[in-house]
């Protein structure tokens, strides 16, 4: 399974946030966009249900892009199928 | 049958005014007022033990249905912040300090967010297994005892309180089928330290708890009790935060008028949280009243009211 922007993207508008989604893009953090840490939870639980993956909270304070979300979880789908 | 006869709570006059914290965690007043949702939180004194905001509540309970002590035949206190060390247990202490009678039983329940639910299958259980007549359940759980005021993740939030709800043979509530559950792995989820003694609670797996376990938690007790999720008047659920709150209303499809969220002049209560909505907010329209306490442990409970 490949993960793009765009499915991260999809996946980010899914979880209902109430943040301006026109501000969504590939490189601006999530706080700059106006999500705050609850509403990060709430993504990265979204991700978890979607992917059928586990993010550790030793993880996530590195992922503050969408393009951050594509690496990391590019990564972690290539070590589950090696 | 023993059920509900009527439930009070008291908060204490202060409050510490959470809005005005905003800026020393760096976050704006609309996270304070849209997500956490707690603007005030009630403070007790700090000569205030927890023992007498029990006090406090059972008073305000007589007050709003007058009975006398004698009559009263069990007492249970739920708390995981008892007097002093908790030996004695909080609730002989207020039944002293009430002049109860030698024959009263009376005992602790050591259970968070979802102790109401529990504590009144357990106090309908004890009473109706050796006939006694009356009981009055208090929950006080007051955690400005264990708040770390500089953590941004537990200061803003909770308040202190108590509840007293009289159990007896003419309830104007009956309750329902429950559902339990708990996940000990996730015990440390939210814990006092033992190094700060302090309390420490990790938000993103309580949000994920909340989140993932609570609605299908809601919709089995539902079908438990024979019902739809429609003929549910009011959802009254643990007021951890306005957002998880409004999360687990998402999640189920449900419009926020029949998900209150009640905590913003007060913060969240833990285990008397539930019983201040039902102690003030239940409206004669409301006759099926399903209640979900979840949190410490982690742990989670349901119920269904229903209105006689």
């Amino acid at each position: 399974m490949s993960i793009t922007a765009d499915k991260v993207k999809n996946i980010i508008l899914s979880a209902k946030l109430s943040f301006d989604q026109s501000k969504l893009d590939n490189d601006t953090t999530f706080s700059d966009m106006g999500i705050d840490s609850l509403d990060s939870f709430n993504i990265f639980l979204a991700l978890e249900e979607s992917l059928g993956i586990k993010i550790p909270d030793e993880d996530v304070d590195a992922l503050t892009t969408v393009n951050d979300l594509v690496s990391y979880l590019s990564e972690h789908n290539a070590k589950t199928t090696a | 049958m023993i059920g509900i006869e009527a439930t009070s709570i008291y908060l204490p006059e202060q409050r510490a005014n959470t809005l005005a914290r905003a800026s020393e965690f760096n976050v704006d007043e609309s996270f304070i007022i849209e997500k956490t949702g707690v603007t005030e939180a009630a403070v007790k004194s700090l000569d205030q033990e927890t023992s007498d905001l029990c006090v406090e509540a059972y008073k305000a309970l007589k007050k709003k249905t007058p009975f006398a002590d004698d009559e009263v035949g069990c007492l249970i206190v739920c708390t995981q912040n008892p007097d002093g060390y908790g030996l004695p247990h909080t609730s002989a202490i207020v039944h002293g300090k009430l002049g109860l009678p030698t024959s009263c039983a009376a005992f602790d329940i050591s259970l968070g967010c979802s102790g109401y639910v529990y504590s009144l299958n357990v106090i309908k259980a004890f009473m109706e297994a050796n006939d006694i007549r009356k009981g009055v359940l208090i929950t006080a759980d007051p955690y400005s005892k264990v708040l770390d005021n500089n953590d941004k993740n537990t200061s803003l939030l909770f308040g202190d309180g108590a509840s007293a709800t009289l159990l007896s043979e003419n309830p104007r509530w009956s309750l329902g089928k429950s559902v339990f559950g708990s996940d000990g792995t996730q015990a440390a989820g939210i814990q006092v330290d033992p190094g700060s003694q302090k309390l420490s609670m990790n938000g993103r797996a309580v949000f994920n708890f909340t989140a993932k376990v609570i609605p299908p938690v809601i919709r089995e007790t539902v079908e438990k009790n024979d019902l739809t999720m429609g003929e549910v008047d009011l959802y009254v659920l643990h007021q951890g935060s306005r957002y998880i709150v409004n999360a687990i209303a998402d999640r189920l499809g449900l419009p926020q008028s029949k998900v209150p969220f009640h905590a913003a002049c007060y913060g969240n209560l833990v285990s008397s949280s539930i019983p201040a909505i039902l102690a003030n907010d239940i409206e004669d329209k409301h006759k099926c009243v399903l209640i979900a306490g979840f949190g410490v442990g982690l742990s989670w409970a349901a119920s269904v009211l229903t209105k006689i």
